[in-house]
């Protein structure tokens, strides 16, 4: 069980870090979450053609990871 | 078998672990939903330039016109505006009749044959008044010109 959750969730050690504003652990927060906001700030552009196509928005995603980063620092570890 | 004091240590972790994660995901998305709802509002109001008619393009500035700017002369019973201040002055040096002409052939865009029938004058002589005062407006700017 332990084994399955270490995939998905942060080690305990990197949230205390980030939590408390440690640099590199606010990063490696940010890497972790990457892929999750690249798909929230995909979506459709269309192009002069006429055509559909699924981008990421550069300017969403560094809004939420701008979001990110201040939720990040508002955590508190209970 | 685990101690017990690790092993409430250990859920406590994982606990915060998950509380840190919904908190990231609930922001984010959140964040995602702001911006999508933000983008559907300006999309309403928002027109790029290129698809304005003009007309639309023409409503986005005013130019301001100012009494003091421009000149106004009384030729017959029409009221000619002049705004450039160097063809003005210009203008005020010729002698009345000459300037007269000037205005109602280059202002009022009018023949020859209307002004001569206007001004009770013969054709030709509205002609030779043009062509001269056009040369001596001519002179005058430009010494005006060197003079600057």
């Amino acid at each position: 069980m332990s084994k399955k959750q270490n995939t998905y969730l942060l080690p305990y050690p990197v949230i205390e870090a980030a939590a408390g504003g440690d640099v590199d652990a606010i990063n490696a927060v940010l890497k972790h979450y990457a892929g999750y906001i690249c798909t929230l700030s995909t979506r459709p552009f269309i192009d002069d053609a006429g055509t559909v196509h699924m981008r990421v928005d550069p300017e969403m995603r560094r809004r939420l990871e701008t979001k990110l980063i201040t939720r990040i620092l508002k955590f508190k570890i209970a | 078998m685990k101690i017990s004091s690790s092993d409430c240590d250990c859920e406590r972790e994982i606990t915060i672990q998950h509380q840190f994660d919904c908190v990231c995901r609930k922001a984010l998305r959140g964040e995602a939903s702001d911006y999508r709802r933000e983008m559907a509002r300006r999309a309403k109001y928002e027109v790029t330039f290129s698809e304005l008619s003009e007309s639309e393009m023409n409503r986005l500035y005013v130019l301001d016109e100012y009494e003091m700017e421009k000149r106004t002369y009384h030729v017959l019973d029409f009221d000619v505006e002049v705004k450039s201040e160097l063809i003005a002055e210009a203008l005020d040096a010729l002698p009345k009749q000459k300037r007269d002409v000037i205005l109602l052939a280059y202002f009022l865009e009018m023949s020859d044959a209307e002004i001569a029938r206007k001004m009770n004058l013969v054709r030709s002589t509205i002609h030779h008044h043009r062509t001269s005062s056009l040369k001596l407006l001519k002179n005058l700017l430009k010494e005006d010109k060197n003079n600057e």
